[in-house]
């Protein structure tokens, strides 16, 4: 009934909308009689099987620019200057291209062929230029707006998960990151992602935002993915990939969509939240062609739900940024420290703090407290993630492009994406990104063979706070730890008095903790939320854990495509950028507390391209400079081969480097976290600032814990690189019914840019570092020692290898099976690096498939299984082992063709089998769901 | 239909469904946290399922009995270590109080135990038994330390709190070990009987009694002790309170070993001081006027911290031949050898006597014997009579 009235009122506005296109299509065509043009073809474009509209169908009149998309309803209407005969090329992809002759005006009823699409659709990310992805110089994967339409996945950023050799991390359902050939992490920053041409990195924050504040389902037309080193042409960052999304030109794709998606998970968890709770999923897509000049769109999209998340209830044993998991609970651990359980990570060691005070004033109990352990450390109570995280997700986009026909090939368009609600990230901690607000704003002048393009990048962190820090300083404003009447101060006095009655060492922690948490705020409470909103509302500059971020990015960029005047020697683009960050965060997350921070960077690139022996040879060859003011410029080679060993087969090797300057937080970052470690940009103003050279600093390693302090000296910052090498197989056998992939990589890793763990004692005293029975203790113990993690650069090499392979074969009657195989390894590290590379040895995925069955065709359905291997995970909030998981989603729909209506009922993880892609992540069950949705192409 | 599509798709379809069904097994599934283990599960009786089974500590049981304290040692979220004195131990404790003698049955004991009324007795029962047991700590054998000096523990005896703090104050007792021998005070042990899963209990052939008296109450209580005490107060003319030897004889918190001289031995050093114008046979008073009019204060105060040890030290404690000790005295000259003692100890690890050596008491020893002259308990420190004045040189 509900979506019977969504329907009903969207039915309703579009029959105004068309009413309105009416009268735009009677003033342009006045305007062409107007100018005289001969040729004005109509008709109607359907599926030659079915019957359905095909909308965004190509039809060009071959050896001229004219050329027009069919619109919702399959419809087209041609103008053009030439004269008749003609000839119209109508082509869409999954369809056979048409060729046909025209000879006078009238209406065209044409009908396409569906034909299978393996192998020929056209990818641009992997030159900049399109081509064949059969024809692609690496490695390259593509998901279509169709395979979109087909796939089980509640979001597009799902599929992305499934293609070979992908990993994803998922830090909260909508804050999901993909990775592909390891190194893999929460909001990585060695793979760009772009939107439309812009880096949709958030310039403080510098975890990419594609799935919180990209491109809204229905506008999506395409997803590319180069997996490896791609800096050559997309500039630092492409370490470990490019992920392109594109979106849809209004003039291509028209009318009036939405999609409704309403849903249920956490359909068994009865210890987090409601159970079940719904799921909700609103996108709408809307674009007009005003004239044949203009254009425009708008979109928009709401999700809501009860999120994943993390409860992973394990005790931790930290050192810094690093750890892993221990035994212990609560109740048998005075220390305990849960992945998931926040506000434990303040800890002190009771001995030296309260106890020994007591020995010294009350000398006959000190032989007593002198045959306790030397360290007694002790941990405040916490509370759960879902007592302190908002569980409710909200993510709402909204977006909009207004795209103007300067000439026949030249456009000018204007577009924004914005985006804000609540999710959770997992950095160094976790946190809840509540009222996060983000924007990316373009100009752009575009022509095929050169594009001018300016955007800038807006963030707002809105309320958000870092989960660990906001919990610690709960527990202080509720009862602060230290003092004579603090928690530390009761809690070993009850502890010292439980033993004293004969209580064991945990009993009395035991009595002792509930001592001290008599009168704790219970989660949920009013005095809870009170205290709680009061902490995470003050900047952590001034003793809270809220974070200020108004980081803000002006990107420029353009690219020329000399070609048409190098075509005898070879196609040569040539491109330039300058990018400025902003760094604004009030001192809450940089050390930018005296003003903006201001960090330049340029680059520029060339690539030529030259086809040899009969065009069966393609060699690209590409370049790229570009200099940070914080680092030393970079050059960085790309040089690719496409052999063709046989029609439709082709061979490609390609050697590629790529590197990353440090992110804006590891340059400028300057913030205390929640196990205490202070993270540092690794510019050297920041180590001097913290007297580095005065008051050295000393490895957190196992000498330190020995009792043998090293001291660390950091060098001048560099950019990371690697060099890549890879060579892969595409082609078509079986009659074009089978498509195979395969490639291969190995990838040397110089000048890895790492975190490091230092101690620097308060007082410089050394002697806080020497007594392994009380090192450990005096980390723990800010008012002794200061903790920093700081990036630097590896010495030593870091090499990876890996294969993938994917078959794909078309069965007939839409019918598609696929499935793929990949591995990515990591060798050859340096001692003691932790490498954080995350990737699982081998994973598998499989999928069958079919876009039009049964009566009309009109069914369609989809499953997908994936497996991957258990991963040794290593991340700063935690690490741990990540056990071996499967997922299978599956949908399966029906089309009301002449309505225009796609219903799908489908689910992924469908068997509801919890797992988790990153340790202290949030754990991922079932979800299930209903689409409808309305003018879905 | 169309059988040169139907069978690669049929085939495709169900090749794939068996794969899902093959792979498709549960994932697994996070590990649950694991709570950390505190005893051995091969041990799982406690000292308060054991102490009823043993016949020789009857007696003891049935005290921990009537105070109602077996709930707390069969607990096993506690810990203890218990010294539990035996049968002929307990008996000859009730003797001394009731005057039933030491040979009636055992049942004749634990009828009393069971059923008296007596508040002093019962209070003497409740506080023996908590002072035999040193709560929160597992003191094994090889854990009891044997060098000297003793280490002190606080027992389950707390008759008042710590003011200001959420402590107890308990009366300590001092454990000691010299090989396989051991004794708690000065109560030799008899064996570890074994170890429980909340603790451990040792057997001891005597029964510590605490006391509810500090050094100064206990030189006050007793005539002997008369001079001795002018002696205190001479030293401590002009010293601020702080500073005063009655007051650290006074203070709770403190842990001394206390030589006290009787008066007979006090009249015989004062009338050789004197040359003898005070003669032995002066009555007390005369022997305290001297004490206060001519000896000097700073030669009292020398005399009296010489009698003094920083530490407790039991009869037990003392070695079998002459050995030094600090005294109080090498707080001021920390190169004086300090006194030198020695214990003579009988077949059951108890002793029968102690000699003390003065430096300057030319050889001759002081002693302290017999057996009730010597580890009289206080809250703060132990006393040994002697019949000699200590003389530091």
């Amino acid at each position: 009934m509900y979506f019977a009235v969504i329907i009903k009122s969207k039915l309703s506005f579009m029959r105004k909308s068309l009413n309105f296109i009416s009268a735009f299509i009677f003033f342009n065509l006045f305007s062409f009689v107007v100018s005289g043009q001969s040729i004005v073809l109509t008709g109607s474009v359907r599926n030659a099987t079915t019957g359905e509209s095909l909308p965004a169908v190509s039809i060009t009149v071959q050896g001229s620019g004219a050329g027009t998309f069919s619109n919702d309803k399959g419809l087209f209407k041609l103008t053009s200057n030439q004269k008749f005969p003609i000839t119209l090329i109508i082509s869409s992809v999954g369809y056979e291209t048409l060729s046909l002759p025209v000879s006078n005006n009238g209406d065209l009823q044409i009908k396409l062929v569906s034909s299978s699409s393996l192998g020929q659709e056209v990818v641009i990310a992997a030159t900049r230029t399109p081509s064949r992805i059969l024809e692609s110089p690496v490695t390259i994967e593509r998901i279509s707006s169709a395979a979109i339409r087909n796939s089980a996945s509640p979001s597009y950023y799902d599929i992305i998960g499934n293609l070979k050799g992908v990993d994803v991390v998922t830090a909260s359902m909508n804050f999901k990151t993909p990775s592909t050939r390891g190194f893999n992490g929460s909001g990585n920053l060695r793979l760009n992602q772009i939107v439309d041409g812009m880096d949709n990195q958030a310039p403080g924050l510098n975890f990419s935002l594609g799935s919180v504040v990209g491109l809204t389902e229905l506008d999506v037309e395409s997803v590319e993915l180069l997996p490896g080193a791609s800096s050559a042409l997309y500039g630092p960052g492409g370490m470990n990939g490019a992920l392109l999304i594109n979106s849809k030109d209004p003039f291509k794709y028209q009318g009036f969509s939405f999609q409704v998606k309403t849903g249920v998970m956490h359909v068994d968890e009865r210890d987090s939240i409601p159970s079940p709770s719904p799921y909700y999923n609103w996108t709408f897509r809307w674009a007009k062609k005003v004239t044949d000049k203009f254009a425009f769109k708008l979109g928009g999209e709401l999700i809501q739900a009860k999120d994943w998340i993390g409860k992973d209830y394990r005790n931790y044993d930290r050192l810094g940024t690093t750890g892993k998991v221990k035994q212990g609970t609560r109740s048998t651990d005075p220390n305990y420290d849960g992945v998931n359980v926040y506000g434990d990570e303040t800890t002190a060691d009771i001995r030296s703090n309260v106890l020994n005070p007591i020995a010294a004033a009350i000398p006959f109990y000190a032989p007593y407290i002198n045959a306790l352990p030397a360290s007694i450390p002790v941990s405040r109570t916490g509370y759960l993630e879902k007592d302190v995280i908002d569980p409710t997700t909200v993510n709402f986009k909204l977006s909009g492009e207004v795209e103007y026909k300067l000439t026949n090939s030249t456009n000018l368009l204007a577009a924004g994406h914005f985006g804000t609600g609540n999710t959770v990230y997992t950095g160094s901690d976790r946190y809840s990104l509540r009222n996060l607000k983000m924007a990316q704003y373009k100009i752009e002048l575009n022509n095929p063979n050169w594009f001018l393009r300016a955007f800038t990048t807006r963030e707002n962190a809105g309320e958000s706070f870092n989960a660990t820090v906001t919990t610690r300083l709960f527990n202080e404003a509720w009862k602060p730890s230290g003092g004579s009447s603090g928690w530390y101060a009761q809690y070993a006095q009850s502890f010292l008095a439980a033993k004293l009655n004969g209580s064991s060492d945990i009993s009395a922690h035991n009595i002792a903790r509930a001592f001290a948490d008599q009168g704790r705020p219970v989660a949920g409470t009013p005095e809870f939320k009170q205290i709680f909103d009061k902490v995470r509302r003050i900047p952590i500059s001034q003793g809270g854990g809220l974070f200020v971020d108004k980081t803000n990015l002006n990107n420029f960029e353009g690219q020329y495509n000399f070609s048409r005047f190098t075509e005898k020697f070879a196609d040569v683009i040539v491109g330039a950028n300058y990018k400025r960050y902003i760094l604004n965060s009030e001192g809450t997350l940089f050390a930018d507390s005296a003003g903006k921070i201001g960090i330049n960077e340029y680059g520029a690139y060339v690539q030529a391209t030259k086809k040899l022996l009969n065009d069966k040879l393609k060699l690209i060859a590409s370049g790229r400079y570009d200099k940070n003011q914080n680092f030393d410029g970079k050059f960085t080679p790309r040089v690719s081969a496409v052999i063709t060993v046989a029609p439709e087969n082709f061979l490609r090797l390609s050697y590629q480097s790529a590197y990353r300057f440090g992110s804006t937080q590891q340059q400028w970052i300057n913030l205390r976290v929640g196990g205490g470690t202070r993270l540092l940009g690794g510019i050297k103003q920041l180590q001097d600032f913290y007297q580095f050279n005065t008051n050295p600093v000393y490895t957190i390693d196992d000498n330190l814990l020995a009792g043998k302090p090293q001291q660390k000296v950091f060098p001048k910052f560099k950019a990371e690189t690697v060099n890549s090498f890879e060579g892969g197989y595409k082609g078509l056998m079986l009659d074009k019914k089978l498509l195979i992939d395969v490639y291969g990589y190995y990838g040397i890793y110089k000048d890895f840019i790492v975190r490091t763990l230092a101690a620097q004692s308060v007082n410089g005293d050394i002697g806080v570092f020497t007594d392994p029975a009380t090192v450990k203790a005096n980390l723990n113990d800010a008012s002794k020692v200061s903790s920093y993690s700081v990036p630097t650069n590896l010495n030593g090499n870091v090499t990876t290898y890996g294969f993938g392979m994917s078959l794909d074969y078309s069965l007939g009657r839409n019918f598609t099976i696929g499935t793929n195989f990949s591995s990515d390894r990591l060798s050859k590290i340096p001692p003691n690096f932790i490498a954080e590379f995350n990737a699982p040895k081998y994973r598998f995925g499989a999928s069958l498939n079919n876009t039009g069955f049964g009566h009309k065709k009109a069914m369609i359905f989809n499953l997908t299984y994936r497996w991957q291997d258990v991963v040794e995970y290593q991340g700063d909030f935690a690490s741990g082992t990540i056990p071996a998981y499967h997922t299978l989603d599956a949908q399966v729909g029906y089309k009301f063709t002449e309505q225009k209506i796609l219903v799908k009922l489908g689910a992924s993880n469908l068997l509801n089998q919890y797992y988790i892609n990153g340790f202290g992540n949030a754990q991922v069950g079932g979800l299930y769901y209903l689409s409808v949705g309305y003018n879905i192409f | 239909m169309n059988k040169k599509f139907l069978n690669p798709i049929i085939f495709s379809a169900v090749g794939f469904l068996t794969i899902l069904f093959s792979l498709e097994s549960c994932n697994k599934k996070l590990d649950l946290p694991k709570p950390n283990l505190f005893a051995s599960d091969s041990v799982n009786t406690t000292i308060g399922d054991y102490l009823p089974t043993d016949a020789n500590y009857s007696l003891y049981n049935t005290m921990v009995v009537r105070i109602g304290l077996l709930a707390s040692l069969s607990d096993r979220n506690n810990v203890y270590s218990v010294f539990a004195p035996n049968n002929t131990a307990v008996k000859q404790l009730l003797s001394a109080v009731t005057g039933v003698p030491t040979a009636a049955p055992d049942a004749t004991f634990a009828t009393i135990i069971k059923t008296t009324a007596s508040v002093p007795l019962l209070t003497l029962i409740g506080s023996v038994v908590q002072y035999s047991i040193i709560p929160g700590k597992l003191l094994s054998k090889e854990l009891i330390p044997e060098a000297f000096p003793n280490i002190q523990l606080p027992t389950l005896l707390a008759p008042q709190s710590i003011p200001g703090t959420l402590l107890p104050f308990s009366l300590t007792a001092f454990p000691s070990r010299r090989g396989d021998n051991f004794w708690y005070n000065n109560s030799p042990g008899i064996a570890q009987l074994a170890i429980f899963k909340n603790g451990v209990i040792y057997g001891v052939s005597k029964v510590a009694v605490p006391s509810a008296s500090a050094i100064s109450d206990i030189l006050a209580a007793d005539p002997q002790f008369t001079l001795f005490q002018a002696a205190i107060s001479r030293g401590d003319a002009g010293q601020p309170p702080a500073a005063q030897i009655n007051a650290a004889l006074a203070n709770p918190g403190a842990n001394l070993t206390l030589f006290a001289p009787s008066n007979t031995a006090m009249k015989k050093v004062i009338s050789a001081f004197s040359g003898g114008a005070v003669p032995l046979a002066a009555p007390d008073a005369v022997f305290i006027g001297f004490i206060n009019n001519f000896l000097p204060a700073q030669t009292a105060r020398g005399i009296v911290v010489y009698h003094i040890m920083g530490v407790r030290a039991f009869s037990v404690n003392f070695p079998t031949v002459p050995t030094y000790f600090p005294t109080l005295l090498n707080l001021g000259i920390p190169s004086h050898p300090g006194v030198q003692v020695q214990s003579f100890f009988n077949a059951g690890m108890g002793v029968d006597s102690m000699k003390v050596y003065g430096v300057g008491n030319g050889g001759a020893a002081a002693t302290s014997k017999p057996q009730t002259n010597f580890d009289k308990i206080a809250t703060n420190g132990v006393v040994h009579i002697i019949d000699k004045v200590l003389l530091p040189q």
